[in-house]
């Protein structure tokens, strides 16, 4: 049995060097490494288009009087953007490496749902303040800047 | 053997930390701007809940989307980063792959 011990040793060694060699060589064989999914056209149009009609909101929002800046009056723009941004979530979760860009987009769908609590708030006849407006609207252009910022860096160089 | 295992580890340095020293001053600077931009915004949420122009409720519904966009940047920041590392070590693996198909004569790897 101790004999046994004795020379399994030696060849568990050899087998684990072994192994080694051959993974440091199969990883030097491989072209490139990625760390992060590749770029998705169609998450930039979309995330893009998103962004107009976002800033288009608060423009409205902005030039609202006090019985037209309501939340029931936006009920298509809130479900709309809803279901945008569901569809987003979706596609990018099926992409490998991609979390950091689907963790965005949930914080961004947080944002959208808070952002339409607050309006909702607001009493009939109150609208958003031209002071909050402005910094919801800028809240909001970081947050999609950021999400474009990375899926373009995506590209690696490539036809920027 | 024509290869030396410092000269290539030094060569393999090298090319890794040209995309570490050119991408961080940007990734920096970017980060920099974003977060003044929200931290001035957070001063101003302050500012209209003392004087009473939101309650409580909405300065929180508003604080929330301002850590929102701030958590965004923080996980772009962290993907351009490792967009950076991807590249060093694209780099490193280039320079052991060339030197050693120059070494050998062939295209071993």
């Amino acid at each position: 049995m101790l004999r046994l011990i004795r020379t399994s040793r030696p060849l568990q060694l050899w087998a684990n060097l072994s192994s080694a060699i051959l993974l440091f060589t199969l990883t030097l064989s491989c072209t490139t490494i990625e760390l992060v999914s590749r770029y998705d056209a169609s998450t930039d149009e979309r995330v893009t288009e998103l962004h107009k009609v976002v800033s288009r909101h608060f423009r409205q929002l902005k030039h609202a009087d006090s019985d037209s800046c309501a939340r029931s009056e936006f009920d298509a723009f809130y479900s709309d953007a809803a279901d945008t941004l569901d569809s987003l979530i979706v596609r990018n979760r099926a992409r490998p490496k991609n979390t950091l860009t689907v963790d965005s987009l949930n914080l961004l769908q947080d944002s959208l749902q808070k952002l339409e609590a607050l309006h909702a708030q607001k009493s009939r006849g109150t609208c958003l303040l031209p002071e909050e407006i402005e910094q919801l609207k800028s809240a909001f252009d970081t947050s999609f800047s950021a999400i474009l910022k990375l899926e373009l860096a995506k590209k690696r160089g490539e036809g920027n | 053997m024509k290869l030396k295992a410092s000269s290539l580890a030094k060569d393999m340095l090298a090319a890794a930390k040209g995309p570490l020293q050119d991408d961080w001053p940007q990734i920096r600077d970017y980060a920099s701007a974003e977060f003044r931009k929200l931290a001035l915004s957070i001063v101003m949420i302050e500012r209209l809940y003392l004087q009473e122009k939101l309650t409580k409720t909405e300065a929180k519904l508003h604080l929330r989307i301002q850590k929102n966009a701030s958590q965004t940047v923080l996980l772009t920041v962290q993907g351009l980063g490792l967009l950076t590392v991807e590249r060093s070590i694209n780099a490193a693996l280039k320079v052991v792959r060339d030197s050693v198909n120059s070494a050998l004569g062939f295209a071993l790897l």
